[in-house]
C-alpha cells in the first residue's frame, strides 16, 4: 500500500474556523439584497414572447395591436437585433462553445425559445401586449430523440454564419455541436486480453438547477450614458464581454453589477436575461427590468446535459483493472453551450480515479436536439461520467465476487501519483500534467465505511415483509478551477482606521465566498474578520475574475486574495521601515502593530493608517496592492459516498435512509460553509438519482414545468445526511484549500444505483430511479428467473 | 366592494389592489416589503410565506404561516399580516430568536428561501402545542431549499425546540410569551388588545378608493383558499374581485346537524384543511384520520387550502376528495347568495361528471360537506388512506385510495373504496365493493384475511383503465391500485400477521 507522506498543516486563527457569513445577518433580516429587490420604480417591465413550437421559422410578427395598448413602450423582434452569432455560455475567451445563437433569430428551436421582446409600464400590460402579438410560424418537424439526431435529415442549425471559435468538432449540418476522441495505450487489445470484462450502459437525464431565485436583471443608463446591468449572474466579466459582442458595443460602455444571488449551480453562468433588458434600455433610454417566472426558468434557461454513457472494463481475476473504454453521447439541446467541455469533463474528472490502467479511451459526440438547451450544472459532466464508471466498477466487483470497496482501493489513485488523462484532457483544449499532492481517499473510505456500518457480507437485509435495506457506495473526484484558463484577482487597500477594503471579482452566488475570501485576507494580514470590508463582482469597481464556476472560487480567487494579503503585509512593513529609516527585516508586524526588533519603535496599524493618509506630508500615500492568480494545476477534491436505502419491493419506491459523504477538500477555509456545500450537493445528487426528470410531450412541450411536476427534494425526503471532512492539506492551495462546491453532487446516482443492485440483483440503467422503473425492473427480473 | 383594511406589521393599511390580487403582489409591489420572495408563484417553494394573525370563529386568536402568492388580498380584511420586516420591530439585538438560530447554525446559504423558513418556524412556535422536533420539521415541509441539504436547518430547528420547550399552551398566553421572548413583535399585542372587533374605529378608508365596487354577485370567479385557483391564474386582472368563500362566516363551521332520519357532521366549504384534520368532531367521527393530515400537500398549503376548494378543483387525484368519497360524504350546493331554500344535496361521487366537469351551475357554490355521523360509536368504523408519489410530501399522487367500512357481526358493511388517478374523475370501485360487502372478516386468520385482501385488490385493479402521464405509466398505476389496497388491509389489520402472508 502506498503511504502518503504526512504534511503538517500550519495552525490558523481565522481560517479553518466556522465564522458566520458576512452577509448572514442582513439576509436574515430580509434587507433588500437580490436583483429584483432593487429595481428602480420607473423601470419598464420586459416580457419575452416564447415559441409554442419545438422547431419553426417565424414568417411574420404583427405588433400593431400590442403597440396600441396604452403603456406599451416597445416590441422588438429578430429584425431589431444585430445579426451576430454568439454563445450564451460564460466561459473563457475564446469560448469553447460554438457561436450558434442570436439574441433573437428567425428560427425558434425549442418550445420556450425567445421569439420577441415586449416592454411596458407595468407587468400586467407587458403580459397583455405579449398575448396580442400575432406571430405566424412555419412549423418544422423537430428532433427530440438524441440518439437519432446525428446525421438526421432534419438540420437544426441550417443558418449561415454560425461558427466555432477553435476546433471543437463543430459540424452543424450533421447536428453535431462538438466531438472528441482520445486514447492512451491500445484499449481494444487490452480488453481482448482481459480475462474478466464488463460492458454497461447508463442513461443520465436532463436535470434542472432550480436555484430558488429565478433569473432576474435590470438595466439603466448612468449619468455618463453607460449601460449598467444589475443581474443575478455567476460571471460578470463574461457577461460584459458576451453582451459587448451581441450588442456590438465597446466593453467600456457596459458595467455589470452582481448583487446577492439566490443560488446558481451553473444556471446563472450564462446570459439568459441580460441581452433583453439591455435591448429595451438602449431602444427606449429607460430603465428596464425582467424577472423570469418559475415556468420560464424551466422552459427557457438550461438543463444538465443528458448523456448515454457506455463503459467497457477489462480486468485480471485478481481485480487489477487493465482497461477502461468510455464512449459518451451527449445532448446539448437546441444550442451548443458548454457542449464540448461538459462532455470532456465526463472523462477528464472521472478516469484519473483509476490511474493504473494500461489503456484508456474516451470519445463520442455532442448532438443538437429541439429541446431546452443544456448548459453548465454543478457536477458538469463528471456526475454523468461517474455514474457510468462507478456503476461499471460495481458490476465488475459482482462479476469478480469481490468487495466493491476493496476493488476500488486496489485500483484507485493515491497521493504522489498522476494520470496521463490530466495531461491529455483539459476543458476544450489539451490538459495540464499534474501530480496529486493531496489525496485522502483512503481515509474518506475508511471513515465512510465506519459511519454507514459497511459490511461486505451484509449489503442487503429485510426490515419488514417486502421491504429491504441495502447499502451502496461510489467514489468521486472533481477539480479546483481550470488550470491556465481561470484567473481571479484581488485588491486590498488600507483605510483610515486601520481596516482594509478587499475588492474581488469573485462572485458570491450564495456559497459564502465573500466570507471565506475575507477569512483568508484576515488570516494573512493578522487582523480580525471585522477589519476586512469585502466588496465583490462589479466590473467598474472590483478587479477581474472569471466568475463562480468550475469549483474555482476558493482555489483560484482565494489564492489571489492570499497573494494580495501577503503583498499588503510586505508593503506595510516596507513602508513603515522606510518611515523609520530601518531595514524591513528589523520591522515586526504583529497584533495589528509594528515594532522594531530592538523594541525602540512602536506604531499601531490604526495610527499608521492615519499617518499615511493625513499626517505624513509629501510621504502620504494610499497603501494598496492588487494581485492575480491563475492555477498551474487543478487539485481534485475527493469524496467517498455511502448510502443506505430502503426499497419497497411491492411499490418500487426507494428512500434514502442515510447518506454519508466523507470528503477531502484540503483545508476547509470555513468548515461550516464547506460542509453545507457538500450537504446541499449530496441532496441535489439524491434528487437526480431518485426523481428529478425533465420530461417532454411527443411534440416537444415541456411536461415538467413547475415545482410540482418537477419535484426537488423537500425536507422530508431524506433520512439523515452525514458529512465529514478529513484532515488534508493541499500545498498548492490557499492555506491548504481545494474546492468544495461541486464534489458533493457526484456520487449519489452511482451509489444509489449500486444499492438498488445490491437490493434487487437488477442494474437500473435509466436515471432517475422512480418507483415505476424500479418495480418494472424487479418484475422483469422475476419473470426472467 | 369595500377596500381591504389590514394591519401590516405595525401599521394599518388600506390595500390599493383589488381583493382578488394575490397578497404577494401587494406585499412586494404596493408595500415594498421585499423580504418576502417570489420563488415559484405556485405555493410549492414557501419563499413567499407570511404570517396571518386572525380571530377564529370561536373567538381565539391565532397566527399561521401561509404562502402569500396564493392568498387573496381580500382574505386579509381585518387581519394582521406579518412579514419578515415586521418580526424584527422591537427585537433588542435586531434578530429574533428564530433568525438567531438560523444565523448561528449557518442554516442560510444563498438566503433566498430563508425568510420563508423563518416565517414557517415562527408560526410553528405560535401554535398552542408542545414544541418538538417532529413538529418543527413538519412546519417547514412546504419550504424548499436547494443549497443546504436541510441538515443545517434541522440543527436550527433542534435549537429552537430546546429553547422553547416550555411555552404556555393557552393561545393568548402563548402569543404574549412569544412577544416577551421577541419571537413575535409587539404589534401582536396591539392586535390581541383589539379583540375580534377588527379594524380600529379611527381608521377611515381613504376618500378615493382606487377600486370600483363590483356589482357582480357570484363575481367572475369563486376562490376558496386560492391554492389551486392562483396556480392556474397567477396574474389576475387588476380589478379582480372574486367571491371569496372564506369571508362568509357561515361556511367556516364544523358542527352537527340532524333531521328526523339521521344525524350528520357538516363541514363548511371554507374550513381549511388544517382545521378539518384538527377538529375534535372530525377526529371522533373518523378515528385515525388525523394521521393522514401530512399526506396532504404541506403545512403552508394546509393552513390556506379549503376542504371545499379541494373538491371543486376536481382533480382526479385530490387527496381530500378520495377520503371524503370513501367516507360517503354528501355535498351541499347553494346559489352564490347562499340562499338555503335553493340548496341541493349531491352524493360526492355523483358530483364529478367528467374531467374537471362538475354538477355545479355557474351561479352555484359548494356550501358544505356532510359526513354521516355516529358510525364510530361502537368502534367498528375502519378508515384507511394510501397514496403513492415520487416525493414524500408536497407532491401530487400518481394514485391514491381510501377505504371505509364497518364491521357488523363479523361482516363488512357499508364498503366504500375510492380510487384517484385511475380515471378522469375520482371514482368508487364497485368491483372492490362487490368482493368485500358482506364478506366475513377473518381477523384471527391471517391467511384468509390475505386472500380477502388479494381478491379485493385484484378485482379493483382489473376494473380500472388508467392512462400514462407525467406521474406514472398506466401499467404502474394499475399495479399501484393493487398494492395500495393490500396496504389498506395491512394498515387496518396490522396485528393479525397479514403482512407476513402477503409479502413473504
Amino acid at each position: 500500500m502506498h503511504e502518503a507522506p504526512m504534511r503538517n498543516a500550519p495552525t490558523f486563527s481565522v481560517v479553518a474556523h466556522p465564522h458566520k457569513k458576512v452577509d448572514g445577518e442582513g439576509l436574515m433580516l430580509g434587507r433588500p439584497a437580490y436583483t429584483d429587490d432593487l429595481v428602480p420604480s420607473n423601470a419598464l417591465h420586459v416580457k419575452l414572447v416564447r415559441s409554442p413550437h419545438a422547431f419553426a421559422r417565424i414568417k411574420s410578427i404583427d405588433a400593431t395591436e400590442a403597440l396600441k395598448l396604452p403603456g406599451v413602450a416597445c416590441v422588438l423582434t429578430w429584425k431589431d437585433c444585430p445579426r451576430i452569432p454568439i454563445t450564451r455560455a460564460g466561459q473563457g475567451n475564446p469560448e469553447p462553445s460554438p457561436h450558434d445563437r442570436f439574441i433573437l433569430d428567425e428560427y425558434v428551436r425549442y418550445v420556450g425559445d425567445e421569439a420577441a421582446v415586449v416592454a411596458a409600464e407595468d407587468e400586467a400590460t407587458a403580459e397583455k401586449a405579449a398575448s396580442l402579438l400575432k406571430i405566424e410560424y412555419e412549423v418544422l418537424e423537430p428532433i427530440l430523440d438524441f440518439e437519432h439526431a446525428k446525421d438526421n435529415p432534419i438540420i437544426i442549425h441550417p443558418e449561415e454564419g454560425i461558427h466555432e471559435m477553435f476546433p471543437i468538432g463543430f459540424e452543424p449540418k450533421r447536428n453535431i455541436a462538438a466531438a472528441y476522441h482520445m486514447e492512451v495505450g491500445d484499449v481494444e487489445q487490452e480488453l481482448a486480453a482481459s480475462p474478466v470484462r464488463v460492458d454497461t450502459v447508463v442513461y443520465t437525464q436532463a436535470q434542472n438547477h432550480v436555484a430558488m431565485e429565478p433569473h432576474a436583471a435590470f438595466s439603466y443608463l448612468d449619468v455618463q450614458g453607460r449601460l449598467t446591468i444589475v443581474t443575478s449572474t455567476q460571471n460578470p466579466w463574461h457577461t460584459r464581454r458576451l453582451l459587448g459582442l451581441a450588442l456590438q458595443m465597446p466593453l467600456r460602455s457596459i458595467r455589470i453589477v452582481k448583487p446577492r444571488v439566490g443560488g446558481g449551480f451553473g444556471a446563472k453562468q450564462h446570459i439568459h436575461v441580460e441581452p433583453y433588458v439591455a435591448l429595451v434600455t438602449l431602444k427606449t433610454g429607460r430603465p428596464a427590468r425582467i424577472a423570469l417566472t418559475r415556468r420560464e426558468v424551466f422552459e427557457s434557461t438550461f438543463t444538465r446535459h443528458q448523456m448515454r454513457v457506455n463503459i467497457r472494463l477489462g480486468a485480471d481475476p485478481d481485480g487489477t483493472l487493465r482497461a477502461i473504454d468510455m464512449q459518451v453521447l451527449s445532448n446539448t439541446g437546441a444550442y451548443g453551450e458548454h457542449a464540448l467541455t461538459t462532455f470532456m469533463v465526463a472523462g477528464s474528472k472521472t478516469l484519473p480515479l483509476y490511474n493504473k490502467v494500461k489503456a484508456v479511451r474516451f470519445g463520442g459526440d455532442v448532438v443538437y436536439t429541439n429541446k431546452v438547451s443544456a448548459g453548465a450544472f454543478r457536477g458538469y459532466g463528471a456526475i454523468q461520467g461517474l455514474t457510468g464508471l462507478e456503476s461499471a466498477i460495481d458490476e465488475l466487483a459482482h462479476k469478480l465476487g469481490v468487495s466493491p470497496v476493496e476493488l476500488r482501493r486496489k485500483n484507485m489513485i493515491h497521493e504522489g501519483e498522476t494520470s496521463e488523462v490530466f495531461r491529455i484532457m483539459g476543458e476544450g483544449t489539451e490538459g495540464v500534467a499534474m501530480n496529486i499532492e493531496s489525496c485522502k481517499l483512503e481515509e474518506c473510505i475508511r471513515r465512510g465505511k465506519e459511519l454507514i456500518g459497511w459490511n461486505d457480507e451484509r449489503l442487503v437485509w429485510e426490515v419488514a415483509p417486502g421491504r429491504v435495506h441495502a447499502l451502496g457506495m461510489a467514489i468521486a473526484m472533481q477539480g479546483s478551477g481550470i488550470p491556465m484558463i481561470d484567473m481571479g484577482s484581488a485588491r486590498i487597500e488600507l483605510q483610515d482606521g486601520g481596516f482594509f477594503k478587499l475588492h474581488v471579482g469573485a462572485t458570491d452566488i450564495g456559497t459564502g465566498s465573500d466570507t471565506i475570501l475575507a477569512q483568508i485576507a484576515a488570516e494573512e494580514l493578522g487582523v480580525d474578520m471585522e477589519d476586512i470590508i469585502i466588496h465583490s463582482s462589479d466590473t467598474d469597481h472590483t478587479p477581474f475574475d472569471v466568475g463562480a464556476y468550475a469549483s474555482s472560487t476558493t482555489y483560484v480567487s482565494g489564492s489571489a486574495v492570499l497573494k494580495a494579503a501577503a503583498s499588503m503585509r510586505r508593503k506595510l512593513i516596507d513602508t513603515v521601515a522606510m518611515l523609520w529609516n530601518v531595514s524591513p527585516e528589523d520591522v515586526i508586524y504583529e497584533d495589528k502593530a509594528f515594532r522594531t526588533v530592538d523594541g525602540s519603535r512602536h506604531l499601531t496599524l490604526h495610527d499608521f493608517s492615519y499617518d499615511t493618509l493625513y499626517h505624513n506630508g509629501v510621504r502620504m500615500q494610499t497603501i494598496e496592492v492588487t494581485e492575480s492568480f491563475s492555477g498551474e494545476k487543478s487539485p481534485p477534491p475527493y469524496l467517498a459516498g455511502f448510502v443506505e436505502i430502503e426499497l419497497d419491493k411491492e411499490t418500487g419506491k426507494v428512500d434514502v435512509v442515510k447518506y454519508v459523504g466523507v470528503a477531502d477538500v484540503g483545508t476547509p477555509i470555513n468548515p461550516n460553509l464547506a460542509k453545507i456545500q457538500i450537504e446541499g450537493g449530496l441532496l441535489q445528487g439524491i434528487g437526480m438519482a431518485l426523481y428529478e426528470d425533465v420530461r417532454y410531450s411527443d411534440k416537444g412541450h415541456l411536461l415538467s414545468h413547475n415545482l410540482m411536476t418537477y419535484a426537488i427534494p423537500s425536507r422530508e425526503d431524506v433520512g439523515s445526511i452525514v458529512v465529514e471532512l478529513v484532515d488534508s492539506y493541499e500545498p498548492s492551495g490557499p492555506c491548504g484549500a481545494k474546492s468544495a462546491g461541486e464534489i458533493g453532487i457526484d456520487t449519489p446516482p452511482a451509489a444509489i444505483a449500486n444499492a438498488i443492485r445490491n437490493a434487487t440483483g437488477v442494474r437500473l440503467t435509466h436515471l432517475p430511479f422512480t418507483p415505476d422503473k424500479v418495480l418494472a425492473a424487479i418484475k422483469a427480473a422475476e419473470g426472467a428467473a | 366592494m369595500e377596500p381591504v383594511r389590514l394591519l401590516v406589521n405595525s401599521s394599518w393599511h388600506v390595500a390599493k389592489a383589488a381583493p382578488g390580487i394575490p397578497a404577494l403582489d401587494v406585499i412586494r409591489g404596493e408595500l415594498h416589503l421585499t423580504a418576502t420572495k417570489e420563488g415559484c408563484r405556485e405555493g410549492d417553494c414557501g419563499a413567499c410565506a407570511v404570517i396571518v394573525g386572525e380571530w377564529t370563529s370561536g373567538g381565539i386568536p391565532r397566527y399561521r404561516a401561509v404562502p402569500s402568492c396564493l392568498l387573496a388580498t381580500g382574505d386579509l380584511e381585518g387581519k394582521h399580516l406579518l412579514t419578515l420586516e415586521g418580526l424584527v420591530e422591537g427585537a433588542r439585538d435586531g434578530l429574533t430568536p428564530v433568525m438567531r438560530a438560523f444565523l448561528d447554525e449557518n442554516a442560510s446559504q444563498c438566503g433566498f428561501c430563508t425568510p420563508g423558513f423563518i416565517m414557517a418556524l415562527t408560526s410553528w412556535l405560535a401554535e398552542p402545542q408542545v414544541a418538538d422536533l417532529a413538529g418543527a420539521l413538519r412546519a417547514v415541509d412546504g419550504n424548499l431549499c436547494r443549497c443546504t441539504g436541510y441538515a443545517a436547518i434541522r440543527r436550527a430547528a433542534r435549537r429552537l425546540v430546546q429553547e422553547f420547550a416550555d411555552l404556555p399552551l393557552d393561545p393568548v398566553e402563548r402569543l404574549k410569551a412569544l412577544v416577551e421572548a421577541q419571537v413575535l413583535p409587539s404589534s401582536v399585542l396591539e392586535y390581541l388588545a383589539r379583540g375580534p372587533g377588527h379594524v380600529p374605529a379611527d381608521f377611515a378608508a381613504p376618500a378615493t378608493a382606487l377600486m370600483q365596487p363590483s356589482e357582480r354577485i357570484g363575481a367572475s370567479a369563486v376562490v376558496g383558499g386560492g391554492t389551486d385557483y392562483y396556480v392556474r391564474n397567477p396574474d389576475p386582472d387588476a380589478g379582480f374581485a372574486p367571491l371569496l368563500i372564506k369571508r362568509h362566516p357561515a361556511l367556516a363551521h364544523i358542527r352537527y346537524h340532524a333531521d328526523a332520519q339521521q344525524q350528520w357532521l357538516e363541514v363548511g366549504a371554507a374550513v381549511t384543511v388544517r382545521d378539518f384534520f384538527s377538529s375534535p368532531l372530525v377526529r371522533s367521527e373518523v378515528p385515525g384520520i388525523a394521521r393522514y393530515e401530512t399526506a396532504f400537500a404541506s403545512t403552508l398549503i394546509r393552513n390556506l387550502a379549503t376542504v371545499g376548494g379541494n373538491i371543486v378543483n376536481a382533480s382526479p387525484v385530490a387527496d381530500m376528495t378520495a377520503m371524503l368519497m370513501a367516507l360517503g360524504a354528501t355535498l351541499v350546493t347553494a346559489p352564490s347568495d347562499l340562499a338555503s331554500d335553493s340548496e341541493r344535496l349531491i352524493p360526492i361521487e355523483a358530483f364529478f361528471l367528467g374531467y374537471k366537469k362538475l354538477d355545479l351551475a355557474p351561479s352555484e357554490v359548494l356550501k358544505a360537506i356532510r359526513l354521516p355521523a355516529g358510525r364510530s360509536a361502537n368502534g367498528s368504523l375502519q378508515f384507511s388512506f394510501e397514496k403513492i408519489s415520487k416525493r414524500r410530501n408536497l407532491d401530487i399522487a400518481a394514485v391514491n385510495t381510501a377505504l371505509v367500512f364497518t364491521i357488523e357481526e363479523g361482516r363488512c358493511r357499508g364498503v366504500r373504496l375510492s380510487l384517484g388517478g385511475v380515471a378522469p374523475i375520482p371514482i368508487l370501485s364497485d368491483a372492490a365493493r362487490d368482493v368485500l360487502e358482506g364478506a366475513m372478516v377473518p381477523q384471527d386468520d391471517p391467511k384468509a384475511l390475505a386472500r380477502l385482501a388479494l381478491a379485493t385488490a385484484q378485482a379493483a385493479a382489473a376494473s380500472v383503465s388508467p392512462i400514462d402521464d407525467v406521474r406514472g405509466s398506466a401499467e404502474y398505476r394499475r399495479r399501484m391500485v393493487h398494492q395500495l389496497i393490500l396496504a389498506h388491509f395491512v394498515r387496518l389489520f396490522e396485528s393479525s400477521g397479514i403482512a407476513e402472508e402477503l409479502f413473504p
